[in-house]
């Protein structure tokens, strides 16, 4: 996962680069008058300063970064470490939407993009009672527990263009900070049980949980990632990737027993830090010097 | 420019002051404050059953439970030890040779008691165990005591409530921490072989497990919940007269009390049961000096209860307020903790312990930080019976009584 993370930034960063390299190459459509010299004049007022705002979009993964163990289980004859659970890593598909307000100033952005963001991430459980005596006698478990959690985020990054055309790859670095909207935790039970007569598998419906409670309000974290912009029409369409790296522990302490519903099938949240990919598509249109025919001018 | 600039300067400080008065800084707690454990065995055949626990001198835990035992009709003694912050440590199994623990650790100073039963003699012994719960010593307890059947704490001694199957007398002992017997006094449950067949029923774990329960008033007056008379009776006894000072009776083992609380004077907080029914009586005066019936005490119905449920009632001091807290189970499988004024009888709250899996109570009591550890059982994957240990912390029960 992390390869295949690797390989797409590196793809946006030499597309980027490749197109940016070709514009310059080749006479354009003139959009802005800014844009409308391979050497922009440094006095143009639109290129040095402008505002942005748009709404954006997108895709994200995320694992669940586990600093300290947990379990409601205590074992008497079997190792603590196989209680343990076993993360997905990024896997599950989430999702954000929001808007964009940008800054622009001599090639550096300061961008706030409030949004709803979704995240997921799982784990299992895997436990075998048995009989040494009777090998009928046994039962194999396994509890799949996902986690959806929903946050409004308000993150803030500083942008920098690497290039000035209207094909425009960026970096971009920064924080968030967001606030727990709501959150849900299924399990699903599978496994198979030797002493009923059948060994055939088993699994019970899902169960889904309000888990609220066993988070905390807060998440905030540092960010940074990759982008490409494009100047078209009077909107710039800007394409991104960026790693979200959790600086905090989201589950609550407090309530890490106390009001876990699943906490009966041994399940204890552990301390955990939130990893993030998200993959984010925006529309953005400049705010300064646009005429009433929406030139900017 | 400048006021751009300003702006990004007072967003930035908004932002700082969201962090910093944000819950990330208090989302700590100790893992001794707050925890829940199920103590696992991966053992298909294995079963545990909960009786009590008590926290010990080094922070860490005591259970007192019992075992299936393959070659004895009675339970054997089971015994786990787990650190402060829940985690198992050790257990013992005690040899076949002692059965049935009867309900409650006792403390005395640095060291903890309990009874059980030699199985082939059927003499009551106490056990004595370390600050750190370790067995140190085990004695006959002398006097002719056979089928133990409750223990509770008397200042430096044990009341012991026993039954004697030859004589069919229920029997209430003083039992010094060594074992001898200081003080007794039996009373005829009644004749006939169907009178000691519920008894016989709850040693062997073949029928439903009886509320035997003792205990002394603070005029000095005994009493203990057992046999008297034909039916499960709540006597009281100054251990000088033959008969008792005064009775409460039940109706045979269908009705009586099933978990009794001295508060203060005459007044008890108790429970009863009647033909399946629960009823809570957090403030009642007993007639300790005639016969009367549980049935006329009626109460405040908990129809949430299984049926004749187990009930665990301790006088508490939560947040500075005498209280008398009920423990017992749901039909729902849930634990639930309901907390009343001692003196008022009003219900101040209550709380429901244990989610997924079914939960049974065995025993609660205070920890030194003021919390509350719960010893239930729990039914892991719906069938393998392992003792569990909640945690709630002061917090919890101030919020619990408030």
């Amino acid at each position: 996962m992390k390869n295949l993370t690797a390989l797409i930034l590196s793809a946006v960063l030499i597309l980027g680069y490749q197109a940016t390299e070709a514009q310059s190459k080749r006479k354009r459509d003139k959009m802005y008058p800014a844009y409308s010299t391979p050497k922009p004049n440094k006095g143009d007022r639109f290129l040095q300063t402008q505002w942005w705002l748009g709404f954006r979009a997108g895709a994200s993964l995320t694992e669940a970064n586990p600093i300290r163990r947990f379990s409601g289980f205590s074992p008497i004859n079997y190792d603590q470490e196989l209680t343990e659970k076993t993360y997905s890593g990024f896997e599950l598909p989430g999702g954000h939407a929001g808007i964009e307000i940008t800054f622009y100033h001599r090639g550096f952005s300061f961008s706030l993009q409030p949004n709803y963001r979704r995240q997921r991430f799982s784990y299992y459980n895997e436990f075998t009672w048995d009989d040494a005596e009777n090998g009928d006698n046994q039962l194999d478990l396994k509890y799949d527990q996902d986690h959806q959690l929903d946050y409004i985020e308000i993150p803030f990054f500083v942008k920098y263009d690497l290039t000035r055309g209207n094909l425009r790859p960026f970096i971009q670095i920064g924080g968030y900070y967001a606030r727990l909207a709501n959150a849900n935790k299924a399990v699903e039970i599978t496994g198979t049980d030797y002493a009923s007569g059948d060994a055939g598998p088993f699994n019970t419906e899902n169960v889904v949980i309000g888990a609220k409670d066993l988070f905390i309000k807060t998440s905030v974290g540092v960010a940074g990632g990759v982008g490409v912009s494009y100047d078209f029409w009077n909107m710039r369409l800007v394409l991104d990737a960026t790693y979200r790296y959790g600086m905090n522990n989201i589950t609550n302490a407090k309530n890490r027993y106390s009001k876990n519903e699943l906490a009966g099938i041994g399940d204890a949240l552990d301390d955990v830090e939130m990893r993030n990919i998200s993959f984010g598509l925006g529309f953005l249109f400049p705010l300064r010097f646009i005429n009433k025919q929406f030139d900017a001018n | 420019m400048k006021n751009k600039l300003n702006a990004y300067i007072a967003f930035i400080l908004i932002m700082t002051a969201l962090l910093s008065s944000c819950d990330i800084s208090d989302n700590e707690i100790a893992p001794d404050a707050s925890f829940f454990r199920i103590y696992d065995n991966d053992l298909f055949q294995a079963s545990f059953i909960p009786i009590d626990v008590k926290q010990t001198g080094d922070g860490g835990y005591l259970i007192l439970g019992a075992t299936r035992l393959d070659d004895s009709d009675f339970l054997g003694v089971y015994l786990l030890k787990a650190d402060e912050n829940g985690q198992f440590v050790s257990e013992q199994n005690l040899s076949s040779q002692f059965v049935h623990p009867v309900n409650s650790l006792i403390e005395f100073e640095d060291k903890f008691y309990f009874v059980a039963m030699e199985a082939t003699s059927l003499q009551a012994h106490l056990f004595t165990l370390n600050s750190a719960g370790q067995l140190t010593d085990t004695a006959a307890i002398g006097g002719n005591v056979y089928y133990p059947l409750y223990a509770a704490a008397d200042e430096n001694s044990i009341i012991l409530h026993s039954y004697d199957n030859g004589d069919k007398r229920s029997v209430l002992s003083l039992v010094s921490t060594l074992g001898q017997v200081m003080n007794q006094i039996d009373f005829s449950i009644g004749a006939g072989d169907e009178v000691e067949a519920p008894i016989i029923e709850h040693f062997t774990r073949t029928g439903r497990q009886l509320p035997f329960s003792a205990g002394k008033m603070d005029n000095g007056l005994y009493f203990f919940n057992g046999f008297y008379n034909y039916t499960m009776s709540l006597v009281f006894t100054n251990f000088s007269s033959e008969d008792p000072n005064g009775v409460t009776q039940g109706q045979h083992d269908n009705g009586g009390i099933s978990a009794v609380s001295h508060i203060a004077g005459n007044n008890f907080a108790i429970a009863r049961f009647n033909y399946g029914d629960n009823y809570i009586l957090p403030k009642v005066e007993l007639n300790v000096t005639g016969t009367t019936s549980s049935f006329d005490l009626a109460g405040n119905s908990f129809p949430e209860l299984v049926p004749d449920a187990p009930v665990v009632v301790k006088k508490m001091s939560i947040d500075g307020k005498d209280i008398s807290l009920y423990g017992s189970h749901t039909k729902a499988g849930k634990i639930i903790l309901m907390a009343y004024g001692a003196s008022s009888g009003e219900l101040l709250g209550t709380k429901h312990l244990g989610y997924a899996n079914p939960f049974e109570i065995a025993g609660f009591n205070a920890t030194e930080d003021n919390g509350l550890i719960v010893a239930g059982a729990t039914s892991v994957a719906d069938r393998f019976t392992r003792i569990c240990l909640f945690k709630l912390t002061e917090d919890e029960l101030v919020e619990l009584v408030n």
